[in-house]
């Protein structure tokens, strides 16, 4: 397990591959990054995850979610770290909701069919297909590379959460309340999901800009829905949420790194049998 | 080490429904014990299935239709446990009906945003004698129902293979044509097994594509039943 700390935050991330991937002969098809700032004055991190589809048309979802935590950080670093931000939150708020999407999005397919055209479908990725998928393909290869995203950026001053997909951003607040703080999308069932591949995957992607007055959140945690899909309800798995906190907060970040292997073991094989993967940012 | 973080976890649901024509007409030429004797000697496949898949729980149910509709078994029950009780036939078609009660299970609860995509099995002999459009739209107006994996069997030639085509809603599934019991024991162990294990464990899929119909890769069956000398429906 990963594990960050900067003078605010402790950030911790793990992602196991899934019994039904290991069976199938499949890798891990999710994503981590984490970035943090290495300045003690200034608290800032980026923290992403991304679950490649694994489908039989994304046979290269696992590239494709690489690719994406990659590139929301570099997107998300620049536009809102990088910059001299001299405008107002209001404005600020405005231009990530407006262009930040449209960045992700145009920059991951820029990429991704650079890849493409750098190392073209071979005759064994292209075996299982259809003739009507093969076609498709062609002229849309990004298809292959589809993946979810989720990602979080913590500033001095504000705190953005997006995501594209399905998997969930909870924050324990200082009250100890659970909130989303980007709704579950209820399109997204039977193992359907919006994907940066999409066509209008600009519009699709969820934007959530909180300012900070005070304190942060307790805790931030995200996961892919491999995790959360093991837990028999929404209850339980919330539950997970509060319990990691509460181990945070009398056994350290040293103890979750000991285990955390095991746990999110035991979750996939005995749950969703899906990659299974959790960033946590705890804000001590 | 401490507990492990959270609830309770398990396997994520998998509602496979029988929707089984009980009319008159299959009382005539054994076409009702066929499918009882069928589905009965599936069963040890389906556990097979889900022993090989054991991140689904396959929770089998039964309705039937003949003048109006009944759950036959009506209660999600187990694979492991589940067991065939034989049905008889008697009445008219009320397909409509059937499918309004599917609908039903459809909903948001009693299914959960963690299940699998469902398996809608239907079996008929003849042509539906309720209004079975109003049924089907109300199946398919639930994103359940939309999103399931529907096939259906036909047995005989009296079949309206329309009908059966409008409840699958896939451009590339057509009905399983049963002309004899040993082609409708086929057709029963290749959903109850092939269907079933790609249910069991199908990746994420963008949306994008997939419209009214599932999105679980659906094998291809080996041939279809075609005339031949052997056929009694």
């Amino acid at each position: 397990m990963k594990e960050t700390q900067s003078k605010h935050f402790t950030i911790m991330s793990k992602s196991v591959i899934g019994s039904l991937h290991i069976q199938n002969n499949k890798c891990n098809q999710d994503s981590i990054k984490v970035w943090k700032s290495s300045s003690e004055d200034v608290q800032s991190c980026i923290v992403s995850i991304a679950d490649g589809h694994g489908s039989k048309k994304s046979f290269r979802s696992k590239i494709g979610s690489q690719l994406a935590v990659h590139i929301v950080e570099q997107v998300l670093h620049s536009e809102l770290l990088k910059k001299n931000h001299t405008f107002s939150l209001s404005y600020i708020k405005q231009m990530i909701e407006e262009k930040l999407p449209i960045k992700i999005t145009s920059r991951w397919n820029e990429t991704v069919k650079r890849h493409f055209q750098q190392t073209p479908f071979t005759m064994e990725e292209l075996q299982t297909l259809s003739d009507d998928e093969k076609e498709l393909l062609k002229s849309r290869p990004e298809i292959a590379y589809g993946t979810t995203l989720l990602s979080v950026i913590i500033t001095e001053s504000f705190v953005v959460y997006l995501q594209l997909g399905d998997g969930d951003i909870i924050v324990l607040t200082q009250d100890s309340e659970l909130i989303r703080p980007i709704q579950k999308d209820s399109r997204l069932i039977a193992n359907e999901t919006t994907s940066l591949s999409s066509k209008k995957a600009w519009m699709e992607i969820q934007i959530s800009f909180t300012t900070l007055v005070g304190k942060l959140p307790k805790m931030i945690f995200i996961c892919t829905d491999g995790y959360s899909n093991s837990f028999i309800s929404e209850m339980e798995f919330l539950q997970s949420v509060k319990d990691y906190n509460d181990i945070l907060g009398h056994e350290g970040p040293s103890y979750i790194e000991d285990n955390i292997e095991t746990w999110l073991n035991d979750i996939s094989r005995n749950g969703s049998g899906d990659d299974t993967t959790v960033a946590i940012v705890y804000c001590s | 080490m401490k507990r492990r973080p959270g609830g309770e976890i398990s396997s994520r649901p998998l509602h496979f429904i029988w929707i089984a024509d009980c009319s008159g007409s299959m009382s005539i030429d054994g076409k009702m014990q066929a499918l009882n004797t069928a589905i009965r000697e599936v069963i040890p496949h389906m556990r097979k299935v889900a022993d090989e898949n054991p991140n689904a729980q396959v929770l089998v149910r039964a309705i039937k239709f003949s003048s109006g509709a009944q759950w036959h078994i009506s209660q999600p029950t187990p694979v492991e446990d589940f067991n065939w009780t034989d049905l008889k036939a008697d009445g008219v078609t009320d397909l409509g009906k059937a499918l309004s009660m599917v609908a039903e299970e459809m909903k948001m609860p009693p299914m959960s945003d963690r299940a699998l995509p469902p398996v809608l099995v239907l079996v008929s002999d003849g042509q539906p004698t309720d209004e079975y459009s109003k049924g089907l739209s109300e199946l398919m107006d639930q994103p359940w129902g939309k999103k399931a994996v529907r096939i259906a069997i036909a047995i005989g030639e009296d079949v309206d293979e329309q009908v059966l085509e409008k409840f699958i809603g896939h451009p590339e599934l057509k009905p399983l044509k049963a002309n004899n019991p040993e082609a409708l024991l086929k057709h029963i162990k290749w959903v109850s097994t092939a269907v079933l294990k790609s249910a069991s464990a199908p990746a994420s899929q963008s949306d994008e594509n997939s419209g009214n119909y599932t999105n679980v890769p659906i094998p291809v069956p080996s041939n279809n039943a075609s005339i031949s000398s052997t056929d009694v429906w």
